[in-house]
């Protein structure tokens, strides 16, 4: 979870251990970075400098991975914190959010390939979704960290589903 | 292999960009004029001349001991010669016997192809390197105070690691210095990118273009999306098929013919199948810049016009549609938010391409690069850059995409993916193992490329034995394996327990492709055969790579104080003891102890000198205004 010299990735691109962060500060820091680091910028030195930047530049690319995307940053950072979001163990839902889910599903089969239903369905996720992240968000700020992976993982589940209707609307054929 | 006797008359360096390609091959290199151009081929080169080089390599009897003949010279030989005539070698490269289809003889082994040429084995790899070493030719003749002092070779974009490692290898049996590979449509999109540069000199520092690149070539088809930002060319995401190109064309015209006339196609005889096969890419050349084509086989005439063949071939566009539209869904893109689309590949002539784009993307579609040359062009430019001679503001950055997904076998023939397609590279990826078995010491874990599920349906790519590993209960031993994606797309893995620190040994197997030790044994014989002064000038490369590691670190320890946070009294006695050996061994001539010391000096400083340069990256961040960068 840490690059070779113990940093953690929030701290790599000098930011603040926060999940709050601004994307395009955080892409002209990586770019900034890779400018530096990439292997490109050191084709006339030694094989082992080039294999130290191989190494700088692969940790720079997978701390931007990691940190671009809000689902994978909010895990990251509470991974961070002691908290595995992903543990398979940590499988339970509440109640409500399962019942939830079942409708979602059934909506999805019923749409088939009704593009107006399926565009109605990915808001309606989309919203749910944002819904979401706002929780986990402030339980991450009040550091109520087992909260916060509770949400993440209705999260991940919102995630998948957007994935799976966005990939039914690509099968449609295009107007 | 010749040597080159004019070596060391060569008092100046060049770098040149190739493009190894299916039908034809094309060198080029940045020329007075700043921009980059092909070098064709003439009376000297003995190859036919032209920019493009023909892929076709013919090979005269041993007995007559004449070096193989590359290009339209060669291509006569396809028929009066056809078991000692290579056309199309690119299909071949890093695939296996049970793969391919040809009427080449076969020499069998399950790990990979090699053709049976006057009775030897004739690896595509060696074919290869025949048809570098005559683009390597041309440079040599038109620029002949130059020494060709590195390449940056293309690959299709979806080439797996096979493919790439057999490209490299090629590059390496025909003695040039590899720079990088590059993907194809990436190549071409530096090409454009380049000249949209210097015709827009005053574009917005900040704003960002996104392009798509559609390459369709003879055999191979590779979509890749392009994020352009002054100096940084970043691909988001890359689709393809290996086995879709113009050539597919070719065969569905043939087969319309053949129900048109009612012929059966598999019943035809080779050379009456080959003839008409010949006349349907005639047909469809012609339709490149007419609207009807005839099409002419043995007394009979087809009368073909755009809208047929666009009927006849709509389901070969149609899927390099879909991948357009998959390719776009990767980038998170609708196809409005492109720029454009550039056109890229020889079968992009053909004018039911761009009707087709435009049926998917209503923006501009970018053909103005001769579509065949414009992937060497980008090639030479990126091989300008690296090499050193571009001007430190002329520079740019390329950050590619690994094309496959990389995954090991797990549990039941399933996948457990470690690296998922489309994450920049390079990368590195680490995953912990642990035994089974009460004091095992070694374990296998075979590695695949694919986004399918199941082991069968991916391919394999290699075999990794890890020995060494201390013996301890089972489940105690934690083997830390390193996958490594490089800046070319290749992956090496290296592997180590992690409570006890033993570094395990690593023994790879490629499933497809030659074994390192095959490749050494191809390398040795062909430095054999060449310059005498192979070794000593080998050993002078090694003494000046060991002289800048030396230096390098030597000034990183002079920046640190003894005892601060970052450098202990004992690791500076133990990487400056490091030092001292490599200092003294390269007073000497002893080979092998600059080697194994360089080595050690790596060993030691490694750690401290990757903690230095994160160290750096405040500087990096704090010194320049960064929304400007």
């Amino acid at each position: 979870m840490q690059d070779a010299t113990g940093q953690n990735y929030f701290a790599l691109f000098q930011f603040p251990t926060a999940f709050a962060l601004d994307a395009a500060e955080l892409r002209a820091r990586y770019l900034a970075l890779q400018q530096q680091y990439h292997p490109d910028r050191f084709a006339a030195a030694s094989d082992y400098e080039k294999r130290l930047a191989v190494s700088m530049s692969a940790t720079v690319n997978d701390a931007y991975a990691v940190l671009k995307k809000p689902l994978s940053r909010m895990v990251y950072l509470l991974k961070l914190h002691g908290h595995d979001a992903l543990a398979e163990t940590n499988t339970s839902v509440p109640e409500d959010f399962l019942e939830q889910q079942m409708q979602w599903r059934e909506a999805l089969m019923d749409a088939g390939d009704d593009a107006t239903a399926l565009a109605a369905l990915a808001d309606e996720i989309a919203q749910a979704r944002g819904a979401v992240v706002q929780q986990a968000c402030d339980h991450a700020d009040v550091q109520a960290y087992e909260a916060a992976v509770a949400s993440v993982r209705q999260w991940v589940y919102l995630e998948k589903l957007a994935d799976n209707i966005a990939a039914a609307r690509r099968q449609l054929t295009p107007a | 292999m010749t040597a080159d006797a004019n070596a060391s008359s060569r008092s100046r360096q060049c770098a040149v960009g190739i493009d190894l390609g299916t039908t034809h091959s094309l060198i080029a290199r940045v020329g007075a004029s700043g921009k980059p151009e092909i070098i064709s081929g003439g009376e000297a080169t003995g190859d036919g001349g032209g920019n493009l080089l023909p892929s076709v390599v013919y090979y005269p009897s041993p007995s007559d001991a004449a070096e193989p003949v590359v290009g339209s010279a060669a291509q006569p030989f396809l028929t009066t010669h056809p078991q000692c005539t290579v056309a199309s070698v690119k299909r071949l490269l890093g695939r296996a016997a049970d793969e391919v289809q040809t009427h080449y003889g076969l020499v069998a082994d399950e790990t990979l192809v090699a053709l049976a040429i006057h009775g030897q084995a004739k690896t595509p790899v060696e074919i290869s390197a025949d048809i570098l070493r005559a683009l390597k030719k041309r440079c040599n003749a038109v620029y002949p105070d130059e020494e060709i002092a590195g390449v940056v070779l293309t690959v299709p974009a979806y080439f797996d690691d096979a493919q790439r490692q057999a490209t490299k290898d090629a590059a390496a049996l025909a003695g040039l210095k590899l720079l990088r590979l590059i993907n194809e449509p990436t190549a071409a999109a530096i090409a454009y990118g380049i000249d949209r540069q210097q015709n827009n000199d005053n574009e917005d520092e900040n704003s960002e273009s996104v392009y798509a690149v559609y390459d369709l070539g003879g055999g191979t088809f590779d979509l890749s999306v392009l994020r352009f930002r002054r100096g940084v060319f970043e691909v988001i995401a890359t689709r393809g098929d290996t086995a879709l190109g113009g050539d597919d064309y070719d065969r569905a015209l043939l087969q319309h013919a053949c129900s048109q006339w009612q012929v059966d196609a598999t019943a035809l005889a080779a050379g009456d199948y080959a003839a008409l096969l010949l006349a349907a890419k005639r047909a469809k050349e012609t339709l490149s810049t007419a609207d009807t084509a005839p099409l002419q086989w043995q007394g009979k005439t087809l009368t073909v016009s755009q809208d047929d063949f666009a009927a006849i071939t709509s389901h070969i566009t149609n899927r390099t549609l879909q991948l357009f539209r998959e390719v776009l869904a990767d980038a998170n893109l609708e196809a409005e938010n492109l720029n454009g689309v550039l056109l890229v590949g020889g079968s992009t002539k053909m004018p039911v391409i761009p009707r087709a784009i435009a049926t998917q993307f209503a923006g501009t579609l970018y053909n103005d690069i001769n579509p065949d040359e414009v992937v060497a062009l980008g090639a030479a430019a990126q091989a300008e850059i690296l090499i050193g001679n571009a001007a430190a503001d002329d520079g740019w950055l390329l950050l590619d995409v690994v094309p496959l997904s990389l995954g090991l076998e797990t549990m039941g023939g399933l996948v457990e993916k470690i690296i998922y397609r489309n994450e920049t590279i390079p990368l590195l990826r680490e995953q912990e193992f642990t035994t089974h078995q009460n004091g095992q010491t070694g374990m296998a874990i075979h590695i695949v490329q694919g986004e399918r599920e199941t082991v069968a349906d991916n391919r394999s790519l290699a075999r990794f034995t890890l020995h060494g590993i201390p013996p301890m209960l089972a489940g105690v031993a934690r083997i830390r394996v390193a996958f490594q994606v490089d800046a070319d797309g290749l992956l090496s893995v290296t592997a180590r327990e992690a409570t006890t620190g033993v570094q395990a040994g690593v023994q790879v197997k490629p499933s497809y492709g030659l074994s390192v030790d095959a490749m050494k044994a191809m390398l040795d014989a062909a430095q054999a055969r060449a310059s005498e002064d192979w070794q000593t000038r080998q050993f002078l490369a090694t003494k000046v790579d060991s002289e800048k590691v030396l230096q390098m670190v030597r000034a990183a320890l002079g920046e640190d104080a003894d005892n601060s946070e970052h450098l202990s009294a004992d690791l500076r006695a133990k990487i400056q003891a490091a030092a001292d050996t490599l200092a003294a061994a390269l007073q000497g001539n002893d080979r092998a102890a600059v080697t194994t010391a360089t080595q050690q000096l790596e060993k030691n400083s490694r750690d401290y000198m990757l903690a230095k340069m994160n160290r750096d990256i405040a500087a990096t961040l704090a010194g320049q205004n960064i929304k400007q960068v």
